[in-house]
């Protein structure tokens, strides 16, 4: 049998054919055209690419899929950074800081960014992919729910961390947010929860459409309905992408290893995601900076350690489903599918008995995450031109996709109800100055916190030390528990410079 | 010299303070009232185990605390001499505001009975005459294309099953359909 590295120059010979590159680059620039519009996520772009598949083999059907799940992560942030409205929850991380720096004038600089922080995330996760597959996937296959809920616990502990004048008000939105997640028919239990016998509550709060609400309308609102000083006459141009330079990107090299080595080990935890992946990263990257007060305000390190980790799940996530056969995300789920479909059951075995076709595909994601900066930009350019339709008229059509988009998502005239309320909500929520991020990390971490932490409850006997027993899930309950005093010891330390500059004890 | 906490305050400040915490104790009375629904969730007994109730319930006990560390938050900040900030800057156009929701309401309320293709035709009209657009060819050019654009790509090309509408409404929606050649 021929060695890695020959297996890797087979695997680069034919990604290169023609055939292969051309789903690449069309599988890309589909995915980041349905990641960006609201309503359309990268796994319905993936479920949409499947039928296409049947008729070919299974390393294009592959690459095609592999470059929507790649693409569709990145495109929501492109509409994230140019009109604060995320494609995807994964991209709300990055749409605090990157539309804050559009805002700051940095929006050329903000998608270059974007891009290039992207490409290297998932190109550097999927060289990692290659080479440490197998070992990496069994550490990942030992967890259990008490390591999923600590993982989760992380994530919603950096909302003490997240750009916020106070924590009360974050922490407020936050359990409000998890309390919006227990409405409906009850994971575990089977049983209904606030649901008042109601056909609209009985189906649960979708996230995705809260999310559309909360930003899509509530900013459409905002923009429309109050004028700031200065804001009169604005004219809006046509920003043009500017990647960054060598120079621009060495400064932020520590945020860019810390998103990537976040996203990927996140990505490879079977059903953690990319967007548990750039929340934890986000969070983590302001606890560690020196100036985490310039979080929110459109800081790099912010958007670049988000970004990088959300592109770096998708290798992590491609190690379990091609070492074990264990699908990570639902992307991979889907991807498991195409190979089922051909009669390949992806697992250890593949490794012996087709290792030309893994090599492809693994040098395949590793060239498709250097073609997305190419279709990274042709897509920005595109939805950039959108900057120079009137406001009025971009507002009006971005609350249309928002209707159909909520619609779309699992065909329900309550969904649309759901997210034109949240959309009203939204713009009071931003009006009288209360955090929309928290509520938004609430609803979507709510339900996966409440799901791992009452199944280790069953598992252990309700013994709540269990997450404190197991080596990995109690290392990240203690990284959470020192996330959550940080901001105190900060506080403690800066009130006693001040005194002491002020001679009082 | 250090001003009293509480002594030279202006009213407004104060005003402002009971402002600011009146939505505070609004969002704990809603706690409350969801404490006690959540006394209505149906826990069938299960030896051993937390039921159905008890995450929501934690959720609310810890919504209730957030709530007073908020006042307590408010407070420090009132005897600190800063008046709490209630609203973002900016000047809003309360009746553009009040039209654009009732109209955004309106049309999702309409989808049902007259359709997607009708409500989203309407919509656009109302939505851009209220955001500012006078000219009357603007509106329907908009409006028309707009429309037409949403139907192609949503109901042709993703097979989106859009809502058409009851009664005669859904005869006027597929007749669109089939001038259009989607269907």
């Amino acid at each position: 049998m021929p060695g890695q590295l020959e297996l890797l120059g087979i695997g680069l010979l034919n990604a290169l054919s023609p055939m292969n590159m051309a789903m690449i680059l069309s599988g890309l620039v589909i995915g980041v055209l349905a990641g960006a519009l609201p309503g359309i996520t990268m796994l319905n772009a993936v479920v949409l690419v499947l039928p296409f598949t049947y008729l070919m083999d299974i390393v294009p059907s592959l690459l095609l899929m592999t470059s929507v799940y790649c693409g569709g992560v990145f495109g929501g942030s492109i509409t994230g950074i140019l009109f604060n409205i995320p494609g995807d929850p994964m991209n709300v991380p990055t749409t605090w800081e990157g539309y804050a720096l559009n805002k700051k004038g940095f929006v050329s600089k903000a998608l270059g960014m974007a891009i290039m922080a992207s490409a290297l995330g998932g190109f550097l996760s999927a060289m990692i992919m290659t080479f440490v597959s197998p070992p990496f996937a069994k550490i990942a296959l030992s967890f259990s729910s008490t390591e999923y809920f600590a993982v989760v616990f992380l994530g919603l502990v950096s909302v003490v961390v997240i750009g916020t004048k106070s924590i009360g008000s974050a922490m407020i939105c936050l359990f409000i947010g998890m309390l919006l997640g227990t409405i409906g028919m009850d994971d575990i239990y089977g049983v209904p929860r606030f649901t008042f016998g109601s056909r609209l509550m009985e189906t649960g709060i979708n996230f995705t459409v809260v999310l559309i609400g909360l930003f899509a309308i509530g900013e459409v609102l905002e923009q429309l309905c109050v004028k700031t000083e200065g804001q009169t006459g604005k004219v809006r141009t046509r920003p043009k992408t500017e990647l960054p330079r060598p120079r621009d990107l060495w400064p932020l090299r520590y945020s860019l290893f810390r998103g990537l080595s976040i996203g990927t080990i996140i990505g490879a935890i079977p059903g953690a995601g990319a967007t548990v992946a750039s929340f934890v990263s986000y969070g983590f990257e302001r606890q560690v900076s020196k100036e985490p007060e310039k979080f929110g305000t459109g800081h790099w390190p912010g958007l670049v350690a988000s970004e990088t980790a959300i592109n770096a799940s998708t290798g992590g996530a491609m190690i379990p489903l091609l070492t074990l056969g264990i699908p990570g995300s639902g992307a991979t789920a889907i991807m498991m599918g195409a190979f089922l479909l051909h009669g390949i059951q992806p697992g250890p075995l593949l490794f012996t008995k087709a290792p030309e076709a893994v090599y492809t595909i693994f040098v395949g994601m590793l060239v498709c995450n250097l073609v997305m900066i190419l279709a990274g930009l042709l897509c920005a350019k595109f939805f950039a031109e959108l900057m120079r339709v009137p406001e009025n008229i971009l507002g009006c059509f971005i609350i249309v996709f928002s209707l159909v988009g909520a619609y779309a998502l699992r065909n329900d005239m309550a969904d649309v109800w759901y997210m034109a309320v949240f959309g009203i909500l939204g713009y009071f929520m931003r009006r009288y100055a209360l955090p929309v991020p928290p509520l938004i990390l609430g609803l979507i971490l709510g339900p996966l916190a409440e799901r791992y932490f009452i199944t280790s409850m069953i598992s252990s006997g309700n013994d709540i030390t269990v997450f404190f027993a197991r080596p990995v899930s109690g290392a990240i309950m203690a990284v959470s528990i020192a996330f959550l005093l940080m901001p105190l010891i900060r506080s403690y330390r800066s009130r006693k410079k001040i005194s002491k500059a002020q001679g009082t004890p | 010299m250090p001003v009293s906490p509480l002594g030279d305050k202006p009213k407004k400040a104060f005003s402002l303070l009971i402002k600011s915490s009146a939505g505070v104790l609004v969002i704990l009375g809603f706690a409350i009232l969801a404490y006690v629904l959540s006394t209505r969730i149906d826990s069938f007994p299960m030896p051993g185990q937390l039921g159905p109730a008890f995450w929501p319930r934690m959720i609310i006990v810890l919504l209730i605390v957030s709530g007073f560390i908020k006042v307590g938050e408010l407070v420090a900040e009132w005897r600190k001499g800063f008046s709490p900030e209630l609203t973002c800057a900016g000047q809003v156009n309360g009746a553009r505001l009040a039209a654009i929701i009732v109209t955004m309401l309106l049309c999702v309320l309409a989808i049902d009975y007259i359709g997607f293709a009708l409500s989203i035709f309407c919509f656009i009209i109302v939505f851009l005459r209220l955001a500012g657009v006078r000219k009357p060819l603007s509106l329907i050019l908009s409006s028309v294309l707009g429309t037409v654009g949403l139907l192609y790509l949503f109901v042709k090309v993703v097979y989106l099953p859009l809502p058409k509408g009851a009664w005669l409404f859904e005869r006027v929606t597929l007749f669109v359909y089939r001038a259009l050649g989607i269907i």
